[in-house]
């Protein structure tokens, strides 16, 4: 190798100096290096990459990989004078050993490619013309229906010399859902079942994007469906019998009752509340029960611990008293129904003392700039941009310069902390920029959709971002909040994840998310006026059982997705039926788990430790990101032990002062009982069997107590009780 | 060998003497105000006030006073434990009624009150002067359960553990309600939430943090039907008996005032300013104040159509005041400062800058100090010192202190420049400042380290000396000062030397007792510093004694103490229970002698326990033990005995100091009693005086 690296060199000078390579190194080895999956971060695109073998991810940066295939260990990777010889084609062919595999066939496209690149001397000029467009033909979204549920993508691209060219069998083509399509790798898509995809295409730093939707009418489907109340049942209707989804049944009064009040106030219904609901006659007494609810108390207080949980609002990240305080002004925003844009462009532009302005906590919470971005692009634009930081996004169009151009909005925010108090000031200076950590260069403001734009130096940059996010026409800043707004109410986002916005994870329903965001600007980004509309339609109010034509719908609301109740609203409600409500640390006995101020207040005290075990198990998050994926929402093993005989559950069960051992005590009828325990917990009366088989098992008991204990440790073990549906 | 004898402020060994002993020293329990209930004397009326504490006296000594920041009219209704009767022993109060009276012009707002007792002077607490009825009602931790208010009327509660307090109310449509809460203004820590509730429990208006009041919360809100409403108070973590005042009525909510500095005897316009929305109250008033200035002044503001006072700090100044006019926003629209002056103005609009000129000789000091939060105002000054080609000299404004001053000596003549912004780019007229501007400021300050248990006051025996350990702070003055302590009875004398050279750091400064004080008086030191140079005029600065962060020390939970109290220090004349009584006494090179000391009980009728007599200023080769030793309580007197070593000089006097130090029964209060007595070396050059 000694010698045929000096040979090598000869022979690449002298070719590339002799006229334009016939094989361009950046505009097809690397992304065909790139297909085959050699640069991913799983294998050699790794930062310290695979078998002493690195290359850029997703050949990010060509200069290095040029460096590293043919330049680093003496040139071992590259045989010019054989190059079929050449470690770069020996390994992915498993011609000689490869833990990653086979990538490449022998004489396939993509080796014969490589082979001839090597073949003409490893070409690599340093002045190339770069991609600036990728287009995906057929362009636009597509819908298939059975049974063509095929398409033959192609990908063109375009380089800043004006030159352009198909580069479909050096794309990337990836699919969002394998259930319901696959796409090979020269561009062809088949179908497997109806529904949705987003392809994804990327050629070199560009990535496009087409949705795709496949329509199947399944054998004797007839549709029929309820008369939309408003324009969400319209356009949640038009995508189902796209699709043909035939949409459940309303729920019935007990039903509303019961997940009204769980998503809007955290807690279940008072019986009295529950049986007066069912009494009234009133046509209308679904909206206005809506209505009370959405004026009461526990809907401020709820839905500001929602943003808690967003705001990273706890006493690690901001100190005991300013939990209290931030706590206090979400409540205040929810309650006083400040408008969606006022309460962001408070956030992002807070200035002064954090205990005059609690809103500022939301910078203390940010550990520097990029972070304050990072959150900031995650809350407000839905979008996980934290891979751009270090390389171009894999998946999305976000660039490194676009992370720190974003970046710069925050360049100049100050914060300093105040004598020994936990007051913070807030502040911006006058200098500061952020530089660009590979090209070293100052970055200016950037902001999606615009791009770098004009405003006076001395202007706020926190404002000027604020600006733009918060003007009616923003592409990003309405549907992120009326997304959230209905994962919260629905179970599921239009966008889910529900802060995840990316071209390869495309609405269920755009024509909705459309509807919805406009209509949300229309009306002044009122968020209390959205909730009421989304609660009062036939969308929210579909059963949460399928039928035989919905039953593998997860995204399109045909039916109610039934949540596992969150971990305080389980706290909540477990205490509300035995009538033992858990006491926190730090806040009154009154105090419910859904409007704790923070999470970690009560671990302040050791003693009570196993209750907060039980939060933990249940999903209650340590509010240390803000993505909303730290609120876990699955089930485990941990729980089921919880629900069989946990500490916490147990105590609450066996207190001798319990609300049915007071009933019993009281000398109330055994039927009365049983009969308060659903209504209580599942906001329902016991059909007739459930009636006579509790009453027949407490009649033979003993102890009736235990009886009843038995009886209630049964009902709130039923999925019924556990899901909010 | 004349360096052994004692001349006044060369000999370190008496200077050490003095130091450790020949002060009054209290040094176990100090007499201590820890509450005083009700916390509020109303204008024009009487209030009897509940003071429990430590040693707030002898029972029925007679002895009693309040020192406050208010004129008022004062007696002693009880004393618990009660006087003593048939010539028993007296007992240290731990509780006194006093009942006070107030006129009705009582300036209204927050001001401080100490005791003044037989053992000495307090620490100030902190005490409203209220327009509103003080009413007792028990608050409710159910708002089902609150009891219902009939305003105008305030309250004082604590607040309860894990819980919050409910108060009801009947709202009128068209009724505008003011609610406030005072706590953290009283000096008490607490952080208090207010929240006015409909009968749903929804809010209807909410305070926590204000810019007026720091973490007193305030709101008004106007009805607009007739409705039950309650108000919610808590502490904000919820934590249990903190102390606060609930002031409720139709009164106005000012921030601040503007201007918010006054000179003393000058008669000024003021406007209320804040909260948005509210129209502003204007009032002009001439103010001495009772302690001159510098001091801290509570203004009140009250118009036709309210029922009580809104009030807010004020900084009583001696210096003019000079009110800042737009433009001046550019270099070439600066406002020329000829002298030392308080600068008032607004930083009206977001990034207004308002500049100053100062036209310094070279080695002139520049000391500017901001007031903005202590005084109402939300703005966070950055102040930037600017010469005229834009060059910035000095700073101040990005440290962790919400009004950080700046220092600087011109380094050459020509005008310099102060820009005057606020920190994060805020404007609006609430926010408003004042800057104490000081052309040939002090270049030096002396900060008292009372220590962590101090009472904040000296008390000494007329005829003995106070010390105070002072630490000097100066500012690139290297000369050395004269220090003059001075009070309402003139200056005093210091004992040692009150010259104070640039390596002075940390040292102990003495006063002098005057023998005519006579027990029971006080009065309250300040200090001057002088500075003189050979073809120079005197300069002359007072107030240069500052004790904030003793005072913090302290009293940790008073935010912006009245500055009257940081720069005076209450100097108690202490009651001669015990006279120390030594023999004269001479003797040659030589010669044993002994010295008697005899305790002399002057007053009432107490026990001295375990009393130990100290002797000091002895040259160090008399070699005479330092280490107390026991009083002969029996025989009512000590004997020292010594040798005059043979080296000493005949004819020098030696001034030696005895103390015993013992405990006084009952009043659990370590004391040190203390006398001195000339010592005469007789010999030879006696007998070659008299030849010649």
């Amino acid at each position: 190798m000694k010698i045929i690296y000096p040979v090598f060199s000869l022979v690449s000078l002298g070719l590339t100096c002799t006229g334009k390579p016939r094989i361009s190194f950046n505009h097809e080895v690397l992304p065909i290096l790139s297909k085959q999956g050699c640069s991913q971060g799983s294998c050699h695109g790794s930062p310290h990459g695979k078998g002493h073998f690195r290359l850029s991810l997703r050949a990010f940066d060509p200069s290095l990989d040029s460096h590293t295939i043919f330049r680093e260990e003496l040139g071992r990777r590259i045989n010019p004078i054989e190059p079929s010889k050449s470690l770069l084609l020996l390994k992915p062919t498993m011609a000689i050993a490869h833990e990653g595999g086979e990538r490449l066939k022998v004489d396939s496209f993509a080796y014969n490619l490589i082979r001839e690149w090597i073949r003409e001397g490893c070409p690599t000029p340093e002045k190339e013309a770069t991609c600036i467009k990728l287009e995906i033909l057929p362009g636009g979204s597509k819908l298939l229906k059975w049974p063509e549920f095929t398409l033959q993508l192609s990908a063109r691209a375009t380089f800043s010399d004006g030159s352009s060219r198909d580069v479909t069998r050096l794309a990337v083509f990836t699919t969002s859902d394998e259930n319901v399509a696959v796409v090979n790798p020269a561009g062809k898509v088949t179908g497997n079942h109806r529904g949705q995809v987003a392809i994804l295409v990327r050629y070199l730093e560009q990535v496009q994007s087409i949705h795709i939707t496949f329509s199947r009418k399944p054998e004797g489907f007839t549709w029929k469906a309820p008369s939309p109340v408003n324009y969400i049942d319209e356009k949640v209707l038009a995508k189902l019998r796209l699709l043909h989804y035939a949409p459940s049944p309303l729920i019935s009064d007990s039903t509303f009752v019961r997940r009204i009040h769980l998503d809007l106030t955290g807690l279940l219904p008072k019986t009295a509340v529950v049986q007066t609901f069912l009494a009234d006659e009133a046509k209308d007494k679904r909206s206005q029960l809506i209505d009370s609810l959405l004026d009461s108390p526990d809907y401020a207080k709820y839905w500001a611990r929602k943003w808690g949980d967003l705001l990273r609002l706890s006493r690690k990240q901001i100190g005991e008293g300013a939990v209290y305080k931030f706590a206090d002004w979400l409540e205040q925003s929810i309650a006083s129904n400040q408008s969606y844009d006022e309460f962001a462009r408070d956030l992002l532009t807070a200035k002064g003392s954090s205990l005059l302005n609690p809103e500022a906590n939301f910078i203390r919470t940010t550990i520097n700039a990029e972070d304050a971005m990072e959150s900031t692009s995650q809350l407000f634009l839905g979008s996980r941009i934290q891979c751009a930081k270090c390389h171009n996004h894999p998946f999305e169009r976000w660039t490194q310069d676009n992370y720190y151009g974003l970046t710069a909005f925050f360049a100049r925010t100050k914060t300093k902390k105040l004598g020994k108090s936990e007051e913070t000031f807030v502040w911006n200076a006058k200098e500061g920029e952020v530089r660009h950590p590979v090209t070293g260069k100052h970055l200016p403001p950037w902001v999606p959709d615009t791009g770098t734009f004009e405003f006076p130096p001395d202007k706020d940059r926190r404002q000027v971002f604020a600006e733009w996010l918060t003007k009616p026409g923003n592409p990003f800043f309405a549907k992120v909040e009326v997304n959230r707004i209905w994962a919260s109410l629905m179970g599921i986002g239009i966008v889910e994840p529900f802060d995840d916005f990316r071209d390869t994870n495309p609405p269920s329903n755009e024509p909705l998310l459309e509807a919805l965001a406009k209509d949300f600007v229309k009306s002044g980004f009122n968020r209390r006026d959205l909730i009421r509309k989304i609660v009062n339609s036939n969308a929210y109010q579909t059963s949460g059982e399928s039928n035989e034509f919905n039953r593998d719908d997860t995204r399109f609301f045909s039916f109610r997705q039934p949540r596992r109740l969150e971990a305080e609203q389980l706290v909540d409600a477990l205490g509300q039926v035995t009538g033992k409500p858990m006491k926190f640390h730090g806040v009154p006995v009154t105090v419910k788990a859904v409007h704790l101020p923070a999470p970690d207040l009560a671990q302040r005290n050791r003693s009570m430790i196993g209750d907060i075990e039980f939060l933990k198990v249940f999903g209650q998050p340590e509010r240390q990101t803000v993505c909303s994926c730290e609120r876990a929402g699955d089930a485990g093993l941990g729980q089921a032990l919880q629900l069989f005989n946990g500490k916490l559950f147990n105590s609450m069960l066996t207190a001798g002062d319990s609300l049915f051992r007071k009933s019993l005590s009281a000398k109330k009828p055994l039927s009365a009982i049983v009969e308060n325990l659903h209504l209580s917990s599942l906001s329902r009366f016991p059909n007739e069997e459930e009636k006579a088989i509790a009453l027949a098992y407490l009649e033979k008991a003993k102890d009736k107590g235990k009886a009843l204990e038995d009886l209630c440790w049964a009902i709130l073990n039923r999925n019924e009780f556990l899901f909010n549906h | 060998m004349r360096a052994f004898l004692y001349s006044k402020g060369q000999n370190p060994r008496v200077h050490f003497g003095l130091l450790m002993f020949l002060i009054l020293l209290p040094l176990v329990e100090a007499q201590q105000i820890s509450s005083v209930s009700p916390r509020t004397a109303t204008v024009g009326e009487s209030v009897e006030l509940e003071f429990a504490g430590k040693n707030l006296g002898l029972s029925g000594d007679g002895n009693l006073l309040i020192l406050a920041s208010f004129a008022c009219h004062q007696e002693i209704i009880s004393e618990e434990p009660k006087p003593p009767t048939d010539g028993k022993v007296a007992k240290a109060r731990n509780k006194v009624r006093l009942k006070v009276s107030l006129k009705k012009d009582t300036p209204v707002g927050v001001g401080w009150l100490r005791l003044v007792t037989s053992m000495g002077i307090t620490p100030p607490i902190l005490f409203l002067v209220d327009d509103l009825p003080t009413r007792k009602v028990d608050p409710k931790t159910r708002r089902e359960d609150a009891v219902l208010l009939d305003p105008p009327l305030a309250i004082e509660s604590r607040t309860p553990n894990l819980d919050v307090h409910y108060y009801k109310l009947e709202g009128k449509s068209g009724q505008r309600i003011a609610i406030e809460v005072l706590g953290s203004r009283l000096g008490e820590d607490v952080d208090a939430v207010l929240k006015l509730l409909d009968a749903g429990g929804r809010i209807l208006a909410a305070s926590d943090d204000e810019p007026g009041s720091g973490k007193d919360p305030r709101l008004s809100h106007v009805f607009g039907k007739n409705e039950t409403a309650y108000i919610e108070v808590r502490e904000v973590r919820y934590q249990g008996g903190k102390f606060y005042r609930l002031r409720v009525g139709n009164f106005p909510l000012p921030m601040a005032a503007f201007p918010m500095v006054a000179q003393a005897g000058i008669k000024t316009s003021f406007a209320s300013v804040g909260p948005p929305g509210e129209a502003s109250l204007s009032r002009s008033t001439r103010i001495s104040g009772l302690y001159g200035a510098p001091s801290r002044y509570s203004l009140g503001f009250r118009g036709s159509e309210h029922n009580a006072s809104g009030f807010v700090p004020l900084r009583l100044v001696e210096e003019p005041q000079f009110i800042e006019k737009e433009p001046n926003n550019q270099l070439s629209e600066a406002h020329l400062i000829e002298s030392s002056a308080t600068l008032t103005g607004r930083l009206q609009i977001p990034n207004d800058v308002d500049i100053y000129a100062f036209d310094l000789k070279k080695g002139q000091h520049l000391h500017f100090r901001p007031f903005c939060r202590s005084l109402g105002s939300p703005a966070f000054l950055l102040l930037s010192l600017q010469d005229e080609k834009g060059r910035v000299l000095a700073s101040a404004g990005n440290g962790n202190s919400a009004e950080e001053p700046l220092h600087h000596v011109a380094s050459a003549d020509g005008r310099l420049l102060l820009l005057v912004s606020e920190l994060a780019g805020r404007g609006t007229p609430a926010f408003h400042y004042a800057i104490s501007a000081h052309i040939q400021a002090t270049p030096l300050s002396f900060h008292w380290d009372a220590g962590k248990a101090s009472h904040l006051t000296v008390s000494g025996q007329a005829g003995s000396t106070v010390t105070l350990k002072l630490k000097s702070l100066r500012k690139n003055f290297g000369e050395t000062i004269e220090l003059t302590p001075f009070g309402e009875r003139g200056d005093y004398k210091v004992f040692g030397s009150s010259s104070i050279g640039k390596e002075k750091g940390i040292f102990d400064f003495e006063i002098h007792v005057p023998e005519t004080m006579k027990p029971g008086e006080w009065d309250l030191l300040r200090l001057r510093a002088s500075f003189t140079k050979e073809g120079d005029s005197p300069k002359e600065w007072t107030d240069v004694l500052d004790f904030k962060s003793a005072f913090q020390n302290v009293l940790p939970h008073i935010p912006f103490p009245p500055e009257e109290l940081l720069n005076r220090i209450p100097m108690f004349v202490m009651p001669r229970k015990i006279e120390v009584s030594l023999d004269p006494i001479s003797g040659g090179p030589g010669d044993m002698v002994e010295i008697k000391v005899s305790l002399e009980k002057k007053e009432g009728t107490f026990r001295f326990i375990k009393p130990k007599t100290s002797w000091h200023g002895f040259p160090k080769k008399w070699k005479v033990p330092v280490k107390a030793q026991n009083f002969d309580e029996k025989k009512g007197f000590s004997i020292l005995k010594l040798t005059i070593p043979e080296k000493a000089i005949p004819g020098d006097q030696i001034e030696v100091f005895a103390s015993v130090r013992g405990e006084l029964e009952n009043a659990r209060y370590m004391r040190v009693f203390s006398n001195r007595i000339s010592l005469g070396v007789t010999g030879k050059e006696d007998i070659l005086e008299e030849t010649k």
